[in-house]
């Protein structure tokens, strides 16, 4: 078996694989790059096409450049000011088919004959009878830049911005926005609201009554967390060949050295952990990404952080892009909430290691 | 010997599995946070001396346009701790997650004569990738700002996954003078109130002017002759003609079919107005409503099937919508107070009005069955929403109360937040947003 | 006062009472105010007192009819007003009007071009049920646009919600 043959083949596969994984990388080929030109009308040769509201084919100099140019707008071209758009044939569709009768010049009638689904309103609102003050003393949020689920209060004027409360650690000489490790600033949590407050919303300026839509529905209070059960990881006490048992130790020593199992989580504990994601995952809720339910799978080292890549579970609620665009988002939650490493007892590595989370914002959806 | 070797392979193997069955940690996440993201944006490379002031002034424009979103908040260079002076050189990612950049935009500007050329990429700090590969924009060194529009828009689309809107125009009613005899005139800007021409003199009185699908062309009415009639003006050449209506009626509140080939508009005649759709090219229509009461501004949907309009058949200005051919419309408002102007979102999902109820005006949006309705602005008065081209942004007219009221543009995100004015000299009013400029 | 002065200030008075539609929106400065005082305190021998005149018309009969809050009805004081407009434009046949239509600012402006118009339709069909033959009234719509009273009250918008006939070309003969 073991013939020159079979030795130059491994070689050469070895040789051709390890090309392949290292090679490609060492040319350091540049990145893509597309090309667009934009041809522009400047503001000069605007006026000028005002200047002669007839056009002027040989006046206005042409914004072309020498360069090709994708665009058109150019001013010179055009000297028609009727539509260049093929001329559609002309009725395309025959007003006898048209169910409203094309000239039924009926005579002038009052406007409530027709019969609507709608209840019909009162013509007016009494205009202005009195300012009658505040009908709605529902307290509203203070609108704020950051929308969080519990409201924060706007953070002492000297303090940085930042995901975690901290203490001032070193009594700083001031130098604002540094964020070096060892000298830590004295931090708050950004000011946040916990709901987008509209200027509908917003007490208005004390003489107006702001009448609140009765249609929107009071948004829920967010959703207690869906405690997927987690598969209660029982140390198998099941009685089995004591060899293998004995292996079975040796090799999970051997792939994970110092793995303690530990019991599960405690609610407090799952709550920090989620708490901590919670912070960093920013949702625009006027997107289509924020149709996605998202989740993802990553694994964490020992000391709480990222070990390796996040990956992508399952999505559901959008198209590829808003899909991708979720996924980045809960990727960049975990990534930047566990720079640190996440805040999770060791001694539960084991319950802890592989994490799936599932990013899910209905609740935070505009409605 | 053998056979111990064999159990601990059988061990290996079975080590994944036991593992597994523990399961991973499953957490579901439904509150997140909603803040605009943190953006770094070094200023861009002057390949040579003179693209030095352009690389400045694109850069800013960039940011500005960004964080005009209120999606994105720029991160100043005072906090950079590499200054990413090269737009070849590699990127420094630890130093940019350092300050919680989480989006990064480097770019380079060539100047040639009259000739400009601006590069950009963008990276995802965070996990240390390029988003897209590198863009390339070249133009004149007159139209930067469209060339950091681009680039800006670029940068969101990416991001944000949906376009952009930054290099687009609006085509609004300039106003000047006061409340009683206020003088009108069509204007054009860029979206961000920057580059206003006027394309009508203030002779006649106009209104209420709308962008063709493709921006080359403007619907507006006039009250020049004494009597409300459609215009339509070629954007390029500013040259206008009437649209041909019949003697003795009144046309108003023109919108543009999606081809742009034809016209929905309001003609009142016989004390009545209704909804008809117009061919531009020869001048025929159909009438689409023929209620006894005022129906007008109607507006398409996205796919041109349907009209979604105005009508105070039940006794107050209500919404409704109807086959783009005409018939029967069913009413989608039935909240308190009077709903006018509807406009179709491009994307389809919503429609934007005004709504008056006791005594204030509000900007909103509701779904196409009419549900979901959200108010997104509360004012004196506030009138006209129009969309941006990718239906994030509603731009309006707000009046201020009282003898000197002046009105102004007002933009606000679909989400209710980021309300504010658009920047101009004079007031304003009647904006309607163009398409992204090719 | 010099002769000369007063043949000009007459000359003048005469000139602007000729004028088809004189401040026709009320527009100047001080709208409807100037109105009231210049009915009040000019009389002229021409004029708001010459029954025949276009002044006579707009100041003595009254050019314009008010309504209520999103409204086309004719009130009371608003038929009369019609009346008497129905009676001069039969008495003084050459004369032809545009009825315009007005509303205040409390709409949308396309709703209130509607309403405008829907106002200044039902002038014209009173007018014509009194005798003024059709064809020689026209109407239109201003819509919000043209207010002659610029404070964000009622006691304005009272004013603003109004139909007005302009004696548009005199003398067809």
């Amino acid at each position: 078996m073991r013939t020159p043959g079979t030795y130059i083949s491994a070689v050469g596969h070895v040789g051709l694989i390890g090309w392949l994984f290292f090679g490609y990388g060492f040319d350091a080929d540049p990145l893509e790059f597309d090309f667009s030109e934009v041809s522009v009308v400047s503001g000069d040769e605007f006026a000028a096409i005002l200047a002669a509201t007839t056009p002027q084919p040989d006046v206005a100099d042409p914004p072309a450049p020498a360069l090709p140019v994708i665009d058109d707008t150019p001013p010179a071209v055009e000297p028609e000011t009727t539509p260049q758009v093929t001329p559609a044939p002309v009725q395309t569709e025959a007003p006898a088919s048209e169910a409203p009768p094309p000239e039924a010049p009926e005579p002038p009638a009052p406007p409530s004959e027709v019969a609507d689904v709608a209840p019909s309103v009162p013509a007016q609102p009494a205009p202005e009878a009195a300012p009658d003050l505040n009908i709605s003393p529902r307290p509203q949020p203070r609108p704020a830049d950051r929308v969080a689920p519990t409201p924060v209060a706007p953070p002492p004027p000297d303090a940085d911005i930042a995901e975690v409360l901290q203490d001032a650690v070193v009594p700083d000489e001031s130098t604002p926005a540094e964020v070096v490790e060892p000298s830590q600033e004295a931090t708050a949590p950004e000011e946040a609201a916990t709901e987008i407050v509209t200027e509908a919303d917003a007490p208005s300026g004390a003489v107006q009554t702001s009448a609140r839509p009765q249609s929107r529905p009071n948004r829920p209070a967010p959703a207690a967390p869906a405690q997927t059960e987690t598969a209660t990881a029982s140390t198998d006490t099941s009685a089995e060949d004591a060899a293998v048992e004995a292996a079975l130790e040796a090799a999970l020593a051997a792939v994970a050295p110092d793995l303690p199992a530990g019991p599960p989580l405690t609610g407090s504990e799952r709550e920090g952990f989620r708490l901590a994601v919670n912070d960093c995952w920013n949702v625009d809720p006027g997107s289509q990404a924020a149709r996605v339910t998202m989740t993802v799978a990553f694994r964490l080292d020992q000391s709480g952080r990222l070990d390796g890549e996040v990956r992508q579970v399952a999505a559901s609620g959008g198209d590829e892009g808003a899909t991708s665009i979720a996924f980045q988002a809960a990727r960049r939650a975990i990534i930047r909430c566990g720079t640190s490493g996440y805040d999770l007892p060791a001694e539960k590595y084991d319950q802890w290691r592989d994490v799936e989370i599932t990013f899910d914002p209905s609740g935070m959806r505009l409605r | 010997m053998l056979k111990r070797i064999l159990m601990a392979v059988l061990a290996i193997c079975l080590a994944g599995p036991v593992l597994a069955q523990s399961g991973p940690l499953r957490l579901t996440i439904t509150d997140g946070v909603i803040e605009p993201l943190p953006f770094a944006v070094p200023s861009f490379q002057a390949e040579n001396a003179e693209a030095a002031q352009v690389a400045a002034d694109i850069t800013r424009l960039v940011a500005a346009d960004l964080s005009g979103t209120g999606l994105f908040r720029e991160i100043p260079a005072s906090a950079f701790i590499s200054a990413h002076a090269s737009f070849t050189q590699t990127v420094a990612f630890p130093d940019w997650r350092a300050i919680n950049a989480q989006a990064l935009i480097t770019g380079a500007v060539t100047v040639a004569g009259n000739q400009l050329v601006v590069k950009f990429r963008l990276y995802d700090v965070f996990s240390g990738t390029e988003m897209g590969s590198g863009l390339q924009f070249a133009g004149t060194v007159d139209g930067w700002r469209r060339m950091g529009h681009k680039v800006a828009d670029a940068a969101y689309s990416r991001i944000t996954g949906e376009g952009g809107y930054f290099d687009s125009r609006v085509v609004f009613v300039s106003e000047s003078g006061p409340k009683n005899e206020r003088q009108k005139r069509l204007a054009i800007m860029d979206y961000d109130g920057a580059n206003v021409q006027f394309l009508t003199d203030s002779s006649a009185l106009v209104l209420a002017p709308r962008f063709s699908p493709t921006g080359d062309r403007v619907l507006y009415t006039s009250l020049g002759s004494g009597f409300p009639r459609i215009n339509i003006l070629d954007v390029a050449s500013v040259g206008t003609r009437q649209l041909t209506t019949a003697e003795g009626e009144m046309a108003f509140s023109p919108r543009f079919s999606q081809d742009g080939t034809q016209v929905i508009y309001s003609l009142a005649n016989g004390g009545n107005t209704d909804i008809y759709r117009g061919d531009i090219a020869s001048g025929s229509s159909t009438r689409l409503t023929s209620a006894p009461s005022i129906e007008t501004a109607p507006s398409l949907s996205p796919d041109g099937s349907q009209i979604v309009f105005e009508s105070d058949r039940s006794g107050t200005q209500q919404l409704y919508i109807m086959s783009a051919n005409g018939g029967d419309a069913r009413r989608i408002s039935f909240g308190d107070g009077r709903y006018g102007t509807p406009v179709w979102s491009p994307r389809g999902d919503l429609i934007a009005f005004t709504k008056q109820n006791a005594g204030r005006f509000h900007i909103g949006v509701m779904r196409t069955d009419g549900s979901e309705e959200r108010l997104l602005t509360a004012s004196f008065l506030d009138e006209g929403p129009s969309w941006s081209p990718n239906g994030r942004v509603i731009m309006f007219m707000r009046e201020t109360q009282g003898a000197g009221g002046t009105s102004s543009l007002y933009s606000v995100d679909v989400s209710g937040r980021n309300l504010k004015p658009v920047p101009l000299n004079n007031g304003a009013s009647d904006p309607s947003w163009g398409p992204l400029q090719p | 006062m010099t002769f000369f002065t007063k043949a000009a200030v007459i000359g003048l008075i005469i000139a602007t009472a000729g004028c088809t539609n004189p401040d026709r929106f009320g527009a100047g400065g001080d709208g409807a105010a100037a109105n009231a005082n210049a009915n009040a305190t000019f009389t002229t021998p021409t004029g708001a007192n010459d029954p025949h005149s276009p002044l006579f018309f707009n100041q003595t009969i009254g050019d314009r009819v008010l309504f209520a809050v999103d409204t086309a009805s004719l009130t009371g004081q608003g038929k009369t007003i019609l009346d008497g407009q129905a009676k001069w434009l039969l008495d003084n046949a050459d004369y032809r009007v545009i009825i315009e239509g007005h509303a205040d600012e409390q709409g949308t402006r396309e709703y209130n071009i509607g309403l405008g118009f829907r106002r200044a339709t039902a002038v014209r069909e009173y007018l014509v049920s009194k005798g003024v033959p059709a064809d020689r009234m026209r109407v239109t719509s201003y819509g919000k646009e043209r207010p002659i009273q610029v404070c964000s009250n009622e006691s304005c918008y009272a004013q603003n919600r109004r139909a007005v006939t302009v004696i548009s070309i005199a003398s067809l003969s």
